[in-house]
């Protein structure tokens, strides 16, 4: 997790001081945690190994949060992204077993997130259904066709004899480089820093924000907010699937069940890390590190040996907790606001 | 004859305008008070402190003599007082009589009593001679039948006293007869009416009496009889033009932009020009179709047909893209609303309409940007302490310069201001003014809808004005006066068929 940090310094992210005190609030809660934890567990919680399984844990919901943190920038939210995962990883793992080379096949199952994300777009934008409906709709859907594409069963890629092709899936769902880092840890921080730039260098970044800030006054600019829109859905789709891939190829073996409930863990880990339900703000290093405060919650209570349901209870109020403090944080800043006076008007 | 309702020395300031200063105004049961003025004179502001919406800043209101002090609406229509709204109040999904007894529905215990509901409508609605099935729901009525259901719920209020705002702009001839009806039948009833119109042809039918209002201020109250319609337009426009806007003398080109037949569900125009540095004021009322000729013209909206020539070459004009390619930018109404992203930095939405130019191969030029977010800053003195200060917290002049700027990165040719002024201060007003005269030197082709007469008059080479989504006159600035403006406004003349 510490390597989000260096990346901050690196990219420079930060756009504004009320974004920067966003995230250092995150990444201060994200330290307080693993001090918290350490002190209660005697240390067991910051040894490496442990740190490592958090961080190769946090890897789909963090892959999934980055295309969620494009969508709610739209001030849109995609409710599907949890059966695209399960979606995308089935039909790659589908493609291996019907004979696709494992690239070709992490090809196909991309490409089956973009199009899922095409039709959510499609959806919005064309017809005009809101984004909850819209995707709560496909959700069922996508749900449906990983199902049937399973036939109700898991599609292993053990089951297919073939000692090579499983151990070069399984190294890319759990495999270690550099000594003990995991890849799909390694796979996630290269998105994040990609997916970064473009949120941050890019016309369409700007676009993005733009259009997700005041929808009319972008589309008044000449932006195609059609496009703009569209855009985001789909890459919300693709890494929708990546992380069903990766989660996929740890297992050797797709789930029909997938990354059931995903969603509301990549919509979580966004908002924690400062992006708006509203649209028009918000960033990917957010999201990393709201994911890790998702992953290290998770990890400690249960080293702590808390009981799962009061898991829940707690990760719950947390979530609760973190949008409540954005939006009151958003209303005291409209409502502190003083305009600038204007000099001209005492000549 | 007994007063109703007496508000003396009213006033009322909002931060930075004082929307009302001294105005009285009276009214008797059984009578209908016209209140006349421009937009913006405060006809609406007076009405919603009569009604609890705002609370007056000094003044006195008495009702049936005794001195009352309105709160909230609530104590509004506890004293008798409802308004109806140009924009209705209703709930479209429930029934008319749900409507109606919205809240206060006969009950048996914790039930609603049905039968009883639908027989107290019925009598209202007998009593004003409606044929509305109480059982309707609201959004299958037309716009009119909904304004009967709004009359009808005063009714149930019992109230005294009825405001209504602008009842007519939205209704057909037919339907205008049928609430004059209906107002005949409350003036005999005893209940007082304020009355708000443009129309001023229309309110001889009905008026009593008519108080003006001009900028605020309290101009008298007359016997309808005793004026004229002339007279009436005189007392709303009748001052004299200041010294607010820079002399100049413009250089006036060839003709630069023409459209034709433009034809949408809100605009029927058939003709209009500019040439180059000169400024086309298009005058009208509220709802005359300003805003939605200009969108038409920018591609915001969907039009049926339109011929646009630029240059004089014949562009299609199909989308805001093809607009701003073809070198045409609008500047909206409402910056707020549609001009600015008030989250987002001065820089990102100087840039905003520019991105695509500050791109290579995708990726944003930062150094580029900033350049060229100083390079407007700079030139039309933006006050900022920085161009990443978010535009929301800046002032109204500088918001307007921002918006404008986002247009002057692209090579503009012809720019479109809808309200340029409103809601800044007089000092931002002239450098707006001084800024549209730099422009206008430099060949811009520019277009100003301004619901501010001064403005139009003090700023505009030639005025088009507008009525019913149609140009109903064009003045040139020698012959152009309030009083013809105005006239042109209402449809008190229209020359059919003249194009700008």
């Amino acid at each position: 997790m510490m390597s989000s940090k260096v990346e901050t310094a690196k990219n420079g992210l930060f756009k504004n001081r009320s974004e920067f005190l966003q995230k250092f609030l995150a990444f201060g809660v994200l330290i307080f945690l693993c001090i918290f934890f350490g002190v209660l567990t005697g240390g067991n919680f910051l040894q490496i190994d442990n740190l490592l399984t958090i961080a190769l844990q946090v890897t789909p919901y963090a892959i999934l949060g980055f295309g969620l943190t494009f969508v709610l920038i739209t001030g849109g939210t995609d409710l599907s992204a949890g059966s695209v995962l399960g979606f995308g990883g089935i039909v790659c793992a589908k493609a291996i077993t019907l004979g696709f080379s494992i690239p070709v096949a992490i090809l196909i199952g991309i490409l089956t997130g973009v199009l899922a994300g095409l039709i959510n777009g499609l959806f919005i934008t064309k017809l005009n259904v809101t984004p909850f409906i819209a995707t709560l709709g496909t959700q069922y859907a996508f749900r449906g066709l990983t199902q049937l594409v399973g036939q109700g069963k898991p599609v292993s890629i053990r089951a297919l004899g073939d000692e090579q092709i499983t151990k070069v899936f399984q190294f890319m769902g759990g495999g270690t480089v550099f000594g003990k880092i995991p890849f799909p840890t390694i796979i996630m921080l290269i998105t994040a820093t990609i997916l970064g730039i473009v949120l941050s260098k890019t016309g369409y970044g700007r676009r993005l924000f733009a259009v997700g800030s005041n929808e009319e006054a972008a589309r008044l600019s000449g932006i195609n907010v059609v496009k703009t829109k569209l855009t985001a859905y789909i890459i919300c789709g693709a890494t929708s699937a990546m992380a069903g891939i990766l989660l996929a190829a740890r297992l050797a073996s797709a789930q029909s069940n997938a990354g059931s409930g995903y969603e509301l863990e990549g919509i979580a880990a966004a908002v924690i890390g400062g992006t708006s339900v509203i649209g028009g703000e918000g960033g990917i290093l957010g999201t990393v590190i709201g994911a890790f405060v998702m992953g290290v919650l998770r990890n400690g209570l249960n080293l702590l040996k808390v009981d799962a349901f009061v898991q829940m209870v707690i990760i719950g109020t947390i979530i609760v907790l973190g949008v409540w403090y954005d939006t009151s944080r958003r209303k005291k800043q409209a409502e502190s606001i003083k305009p600038v006076k204007n000099c001209e008007s005492s000549k | 004859m007994t007063e109703l309702l007496r508000m003396c020395g009213i006033s009322k300031s909002f931060p930075g305008v004082r929307a009302l200063s001294n105005v009285s105004l009276s009214l008797n049961a059984g009578e209908v008070h016209a209140l006349c003025g421009e937009n913006g004179a405060g006809k609406s502001t007076l009405m919603k402190i009569l009604s609890g919406v705002h609370q007056a800043d000094e003044g006195d209101i008495f009702i049936e003599g005794k001195k009352v002090s309105i709160d909230n609406t609530k104590k509004a229509q506890q004293l008798g007082i409802s308004i109806i709204f140009q924009e209705f109040n209703l709930c479209p999904h429930l029934t008319v009589a749900d409507n109606i007894w919205l809240d206060r529905q006969p009950k048996t215990g914790p039930f609603v009593d049905d039968k009883k509901l639908i027989e107290k409508t019925q009598q209202i609605l007998d009593e004003l001679g409606l044929s509305i099935n109480p059982k309707a729901l609201v959004r299958s009525l037309s716009v009119a039948e909904q304004q009967m259901v709004e009359i009808a719920k005063a009714i149930s209020f019992n109230s005294k006293i009825l405001i209504l705002d602008e009842p007519t702009a939205a209704l057909t001839q037919s339907e205008i007869d049928s609430l004059f009806n209906i107002i005949y039948k409350l003036k005999a009833k005893g209940v007082g009416m304020v009355y708000i119109s443009h129309r001023l042809e229309e309110l001889a039918r009905i008026a009593d009496r008519v108080s003006v209002i001009r900028d605020g201020e309290y101009i008298g109250t007359y016997p309808y009889k005793e004026v004229t319609i002339d007279t009436l337009v005189h007392l709303m426009v009748g001052r004299e033009l200041n010294n607010k806007y820079p002399v100049y003398q413009r250089k006036i080109g060839n003709v630069l932009f023409e459209a034709r037949n433009i034809a949408s569900n809100k605009v029927d125009v058939e003709h209009i020009q500019v040439h180059a540095g000169e400024i086309l004021g298009i005058a009208g009322l509220m709802g005359a179709g300003r805003t939605e000729l200009a969108r038409a013209i920018f591609g915001a909206d969907k039009t049926f047909h339109k011929e646009v020539f630029v240059d004089g070459k014949l562009v299609e004009i199909n989308s805001i893209t093809s607009a701003i390619k073809n070198g045409i930018g609008y500047i909206t109404e409402d910056r707020k609303k549609d001009g600015l992203a008030l989250n987002m930095t001065v820089e990102r939405n100087v840039n905003m309409a520019f991105i695509s130019n500050l791109c290579k191969k995708g990726f944003v030029n930062e150094s580029a940007a900033k350049t060229n977010a100083d390079k407007y800053i700079n030139s039309l003195r933006i006050k900022t302490p920085s161009m990443f200060q978010k535009t929301r917290n800046l002032s109204g002049g500088n918001q307007q310069k921002i918006v404008l700027a986002k247009w002057l990165c692209n090579d503009i040719k012809v720019l479109i201001f809808d309200e340029p002024t409103r809601g800044i201060d007089v000092g931002a007003k002239y450098e707006i003014y001084e800024l549209m005269n730099r422009l206008s030197d430099n060949g811009v082709a520019i277009i100003m809808i301004s619901s501010d007469l001064q403005e139009i008059l003090g700023m505009s080479d030639r005025i088009a004005v507008m009525c019913n989504g149609r140009i109903s006159g064009v003045l040139n600035r020698e012959e152009a006066t309030q009083e013809k403006i105005l006239r042109y406004a209402t449809g008190l003349c229209d020359e059919e068929g003249k194009g700008a």
